[in-house]
């Protein structure tokens, strides 16, 4: 294994078992009760000891694999757009965050807008026009056609009056 | 001089505050109205919901958008629909009783009634114990009977409702009886136990399968937990009937946040009693086993402020039952 | 059958096309948008419409699922492992062709098992307790693990973590709150879709944009590479025939039937395959089982429906309230009383399945075209698509942050060589089990062994583990002898 890879597999094995750590003492503090009367926590705590059991095995898998110091030959540059990568995530967890404050269209615009200039575009035009056109075009599907309650304020408003 | 325009000032600004709510009235609604269902989709409230909501939009002219929020028993959708604002545009449609009861049996703060202002009911819903045909019991003496007899031995399910089975558990206070408890997740699932025997005995309410297979004889009824008479069913007798102290209240209706003028909940009010009253929709939901009944705003208050003073006192009464 | 009829079959399979084929809305979905519109109708077309919505969104899933990794619902994710490699492939137009005939040879083989087994074996449903609940989700989870080959440890892993995942919320038999840490909304758990649009969906839009584009092949795919070469064919046939019968039979057990029928079949295709490593890189039985089998299992969950008037799946759910709202209350009674009701939605479904197939091979092609897209266009559409799709659900803010945060768990675990379809699979199977071992446990008293040793349940337990053992025996006397 070579060392980049290496080390994103310890990392995450890591997370892993973190994870299944503080699953573990979560389901701790829940009222275990009997086996004859489980309470919510029997369960989620024979889950945690599973996951404690195998990501530790994991973990030693990963570990025994750790190469050897020679460093191998530097993997090609797989251009890993690293920004765009992030740029999308934040534009996903962004969505929720300003959905109900400027409403339906707007967010929808924006985050599209966002999207296209992360990948590159070559028309900004083009990307202005599509990501209205993707805002307006989904309101349109999912409110008038499958009647589904999306935040509205003004704009969605006049909108929706269209050919009521 | 003076003195009389600024009383014709006061007047006005006065009737200014009257008129308004008013005159929203009279614009409302103008946009869609949403109903807020804290139940999944499918189930009876959802049903009902949407069965209410094509005829609420041709009552108030516009579209009638119906939105699933569950979780937590109802919670959820309850609360997120007290988020909104208080425009008479959401209107949550639930089995209020059960949004006031299930907080005390969750140990969470109780739903606060000032919090909600009520539109009505439409439908009341009997719980009712279900038992296989062929078990040694026929009536519901005869069940506590063979419980005595036999303690530990007998179960009880329940179709999602804990209110329900927490009445039932009353009982086995009352008689001094040991059974087993088990909750389902909702009547269809309470209504394939029962159905196959895998419990002896379950309580779920009219309208779901269990209750259609009872119709038609496949199960027997040994009591309605309830206050009133079980749709077909005329004979079966109720707990305050038989002397018991508790019964369940299932009330299906609909509320707006508390705050929402009182012109535009009297306008939901009167179109929720015309359009419960529709033939088309009393004929429907008769036919599926319901029993349509139209409560107004004050009427469901009261039925709520039962809910509020019985359910504390019920949980504080099962604190001596012994787990079966 | 009045023309109107007709009609009512194809707006129904195009409008569940494409409700599968969106994230987010779902058969359930778009059943309960139109049940206002049904009201209007008599209750035979109501039937037709609706059974063509659950068909088409099926198809619609499963069109996702291959050319875009992102599954449609929950039934759809086993066809994502060797449809999406066979896309990559360039045989996208294979595996679309194969999911589109595999479905419609399993609805008419389930519908016809329907009509056949209808009065006689619904009662087979009845026998499913909590016990028997619990033998059926630990036996799915056994195939679970097993599905994906590769390391049992990773499988496991994953599963665990979905079946964790699965815990979060209010626990449904106590009230108590848990893993929630106050907010509100996790109250009702972690529900699918936004962990699965995350999960394939997001995590795929992540993979995609990380690697230099690839410029697709500009050309216009002919015909025949849109179609199964006969090698093809030969191969998948009769895993669409083995899926059908599995989907079918697993579908009258109550329960997230559909759902375990894909992987039960897609096992079985793994172990009777000649071509065994294939699996997970575009082998098409891969496909042609799970499709099938998932389509047979609609079929087979319309018996405790119409017979016991018992729905296993909210959607089922919805007809039986469709069906009471027209004032017919399935169950035995129904069955005798107004069979030519019966014979008619058997005809309709049908006409749906007839449907399908005419409406979605032309498809085909347009669907292909789809990945010729560029992808800087193409990414914003399907993110864009998640976030409205899952809103539409629930309105729930709190399930588009969850996209966002299992996107990027999504695409962490498969950087790490993790697979990611027995998470979400064990995110639905895990509850089932817990709740189911815990109901039993209630009704029994605390007695395990009456909760394993019935009938149904060891019959089942047997089966999976003779499914495991019986290979490696072989396996073992074949070293020996060799």
């Amino acid at each position: 294994m070579d060392r980049k890879r290496y080390r994103k597999q310890i990392i995450i094995s890591l997370a892993l078992f973190g994870f299944s750590l503080f699953y573990f003492l979560s389901a701790l503090r829940l009222k275990m009760g009997t086996p004859r009367n489980m309470g919510p926590g029997f369960v989620p705590a024979m889950i945690g000891v599973l996951l404690l059991v195998s990501t530790a095995f994991h973990f030693i898998r990963v570990y025994r694999e750790r190469p050897s110091g020679e460093v191998m030959e530097q993997s090609a540059e797989e251009a890993k757009n690293y920004w765009a990568i992030a740029g999308i995530l934040v534009c996903t967890a962004a969505y929720p965050l300003i959905l109900e404050t400027v409403k339906f269209i707007t967010s929808t615009f924006l985050v599209g807008f966002a999207m296209l200039l992360l990948l590159k575009p070559r028309n900004l035009l083009f990307s202005f026009l599509f990501s209205l056109g993707m805002a307006v075009g989904c309101f349109f599907l999912f409110s008038r056609f499958f009647g589904v309650a999306l935040p509205s304020g003004f704009l969605e408003g006049l909108l929706f009056r269209i050919g009521a | 001089m003076k003195k009389s325009l600024c009383v014709l000032l006061a007047v006005m600004f006065v009737s200014a505050f009257w008129w308004c709510p008013l005159w929203a009235a009279e614009k409302y609604p103008d946009k869609p109205i949403t109903f807020v269902v804290p139940l999944g989709t499918g189930g009876m409230t959802d049903i009902t919901a949407r069965l209410l909501a094509e005829k609420f939009k041709a009552e108030l002219g516009q579209p009638v958008l119906v939105v699933n929020k569950p979780g937590a028993n109802g919670l959820i959708g309850v609360k997120y629909a007290l988020g909104q604002p208080a425009d008479g545009y959401t209107i949550i449609v639930s089995i209020l009783t059960d949004n006031f009861a299930s907080p005390y049996f969750q140990e969470v703060e109780p739903l606060n009634m000032k919090d909600l202002s009520l539109i009505g009911s439409y439908m009341p819903q009997e719980r009712v114990l279900f038992t296989p045909p062929d078990k040694p019991y026929k009536t519901f003496q005869e069940f506590i009977d063979y419980a005595r007899k036999n303690p530990g031995k007998i179960s009880v399910g329940s179709g999602a409702v804990q209110w329900a089975l927490e009445v039932v558990k009353s009982v086995a206070v009352k008689e001094n009886l040991r059974m087993k408890y088990v909750m389902f997740k909702s009547g269809g699932e309470a209504s394939t136990a029962i159905l196959g025997s895998h419990v002896d005995s379950c309580e779920t309410g009219t309208g779901t399968p269990a209750y259609q297979a009872a119709r038609e004889g496949k199960l027997n009824l040994l009591v309605n937990l309830g206050k009133e008479t079980v749709p077909f069913f005329p004979e079966t007798k109720n707990l305050k009937q038989l002397g018991y102290p508790f019964y369940t209240i299932v009330e299906y209706g609909m509320a707006v946040r508390s705050g929402t003028p009182e012109p535009i909940r009297k306008k939901l009010e009167d179109a929720l009693k015309k359009v419960s009253q529709d033939p088309e929709v009393k004929e429907k939901m008769i036919q599926m086993g319901l029993t349509p009944r139209f409560l107004d705003g004050k009427a469901l208050e009261i039925l709520i402020q039962d809910t509020i003073k019985s359910v504390p006192e019920l949980i504080k009464y099962n604190k001596a039952v012994q787990e079966g | 059958m009045k023309p109107l009829y007709l009609f009512y079959a194809l707006a129904g399979t195009i409008l569940g096309t494409i409700t599968g084929v969106l994230p987010g809305l779902g058969p359930l979905g778009a059943m309960a948008i139109l049940l206002s519109f049904t009201l209007k109708m008599d209750a035979t077309a109501a039937m037709i419409l609706f059974a063509g919505i659950y068909y088409g969104a099926m198809y619609g899933g499963s069109t996702t699922s291959i050319l875009l990794n992102i599954p449609g619902e929950a039934a759809s994710v086993v066809t994502c492992i060797d449809g999406y490699q066979m896309a990559q492939k360039g045989r996208a137009g294979a595996a679309l062709t194969v999911a589109a005939v595999g479905s419609f040879i399993a609805g008419t083989i389930s519908i016809m098992g329907l009509m056949i087994v209808a009065l006689y074996l619904s009662d087979i449903a009845l026998r499913f307790g909590p016990s028997e609940f619990f033998a059926i989700g630990v036996c799915g989870l056994m195939f679970l693990i097993r599905l994906t080959g590769g390391s049992i440890l990773q499988s496991l892993i994953v599963t665990l973590v979905g079946m964790a995942l699965g815990t979060v919320g209010i626990d449904f038999l106590t009230g108590a709150e848990r893993f929630t840490y106050g907010i509100n909304e996790l109250g009702q758990g972690i529900e699918f879709l936004p962990v699965a649009m995350g999960i394939f969906g997001i995590a795929e839009v992540l993979q995609s944009v990380q690697g230099k584009e690839v410029p697709k092949s500009a050309l216009k795919v002919r015909l025949r590479e849109l179609l199964p070469t006969r090698k093809e064919w030969k191969r998948s046939i009769p895993s669409m025939f083995r899926g059908s019968v599995l989907g079918f039979f697993i579908g009258l057990v109550p329960g997230p039937s559909p759902i375990i029928s894909t992987f039960v079949s897609y096992f079985t295709e793994k172990r009777l395959s000649k071509h065994p490593d294939e699996f997970g890189h575009g082998a098409i039985e891969g496909v042609a089982g799970p499709e099938s089998a998932n389509n047979a299992a609609v079929g087979g969950a319309y018996v405790p429906l119409f017979a016991l008037g018992i729905p296993f799946t909210p959607a089922m759910a919805m007809v039986l309230g469709t069906l009471m709202l027209h004032g017919l209350t399935p169950g035995p009674n129904l069955m005798k009383e107004k069979a030519d009701l019966f014979w008619v939605v058997i005809a309709s479904m049908y006409i749906g399945n007839f449907m399908l197939i005419i409406l979605n091979l032309p498809l085909v092609n347009v669907f292909v075209n789809i990945l010729r897209i560029p992808q800087r266009i193409l990414m914003p559409i399907i993110v864009l698509l998640c976030l409205i799709g899952v809103y539409s659900v629930n309105a729930s803010l709190l399930d588009l942050l969850l996209l966002a945060i299992f996107g990027f768990i999504g695409y962490v675990l498969r950087q790490a060589g993790f697979q990611v379809a027995p998470l979400i699979l064990a995110l639905v199977i895990g509850p089932m089990i817990e709740t189911s071992l815990r109901q039993a446990l209630k009704i029994t008293g605390g007695n395990l062994a009456e909760v394993v040793f019935r009938p149904i349940c060891l019959s089942l337990y047997l089966l999976t583990l003779l499914c495991f053992t019986v290979p490696l025996v072989l396996k073992w006397t074949r070293r020996r002898q060799g």
